[in-house]
């Protein structure tokens, strides 16, 4: 408590100078709650999430994670070229590349049964 | 009324079957530390009565915006101060400077229901005389001895900000005695 607070508190105290008409507390909840809007106008609140909200969250991550790793076992294990063919089949490989490779993610994602919205819902966090 | 457990009280919020009962429980609970936050604020007890009503009318409309991520008094406190400063803003756009300086007096002088001693009444036209946001900040860390941190969940406004508010606020009400005395 700084000195001027102290000061004040010695002067004038705490004390309240307000007061209510009698009994006005002893019927102010029944009529905050007379005045109230009806139940359907307001929603029920949701304070943890739901199991629902649960499935579908661990539903999103399992199918992620299934899609990850096959795409990354797709990338390493693809056969390795030869030295003496690198130079020829490099444009053909970069020309193929972008088609083959989303291709290979909708397959892998329909054998997930996710799509590109799940996998980026779960990766930035977004999911309930 | 048996003893209020927030906890269980919350939960039951949740089930459409008992929310009401559980708000007249939250209503029982806070409406009092609720209406002396907003009475030192507009003053007139009809005034507070009409904010009190409508502080909870909106939290009772708005329960689904409550996370549980803060405590629910904060959440009470945060939606009464906003309405307090709400309403105090509707009264003023209503009327000049000097109705608005001279009736702050007038009401604490006629009002039925202020019952200090002129010691307390002193101080009461000093806190008046700080601006809106300062006098609830002033209020409630001298009468509701709030924290600051909570005090800062309610206004928004940062613990040094709060710090150096309080701080002016006790200034001002001390040059208010000197220039008065």
């Amino acid at each position: 408590m700084i000195l001027e607070e102290k000061k004040l508190e010695k002067r004038f105290g705490k004390g309240n100078p307000y007061t209510v008409p009698e009994g006005y507390f002893d019927t102010l909840t029944s009529r905050i709650m007379s005045n109230l809007p009806d139940a359907d106008q307001c929603k029920t609140i949701s304070i943890m999430p739901s199991r629902k909200t649960y499935w579908k969250q661990w539903t999103c991550g399992v199918a992620a994670c299934i899609a990850g790793a096959l795409i990354c076992l797709n990338v390493f294990d693809s056969p390795t070229q030869p030295a003496n063919n690198f130079a020829s089949n490099n444009t053909n490989k970069t020309e193929m590349s972008a088609g083959y490779d989303e291709e290979y993610q909708k397959e892998v994602m329909r054998y997930a049964m996710v799509d590109y919205n799940d996998v980026y819902t779960y990766l930035s966090g977004t999911a309930y | 009324m048996g003893k209020y457990n927030e906890e269980e009280t919350l939960k039951r919020l949740q089930d459409p079957a008992t929310q009401s009962k559980a708000f007249e429980e939250i209503v029982n609970h806070y409406s009092q530390p609720l209406y002396w936050q907003i009475r030192r604020l507009v003053i007139d007890h009809d005034d507070a009565d009409d904010v009190l009503q409508n502080t909870f009318i909106k939290a009772w409309t708005n329960i689904s915006a409550f996370r549980g991520e803060s405590k629910l008094s904060t959440w009470l406190y945060k939606i009464a101060y906003n309405e307090s400063l709400t309403f105090l803003n509707h009264k003023k756009e209503q009327m000049s400077l000097d109705e608005e300086g001279s009736m702050v007096t007038e009401t604490l002088e006629s009002d039925t229901y202020i019952d200090g001693d002129e010691t307390q009444l002193m101080l009461e036209k000093a806190i008046q005389q700080l601006p809106d946001k300062q006098r609830a900040v002033f209020n409630m860390k001298y009468f509701q001895e709030m924290k600051y941190e909570d005090i800062s969940k309610i206004t928004g406004t940062s613990v040094g900000a709060l710090k150096a508010s309080f701080h002016i606020a006790v200034k001002k009400i001390e040059e208010y005695f000197n220039s008065h005395d």
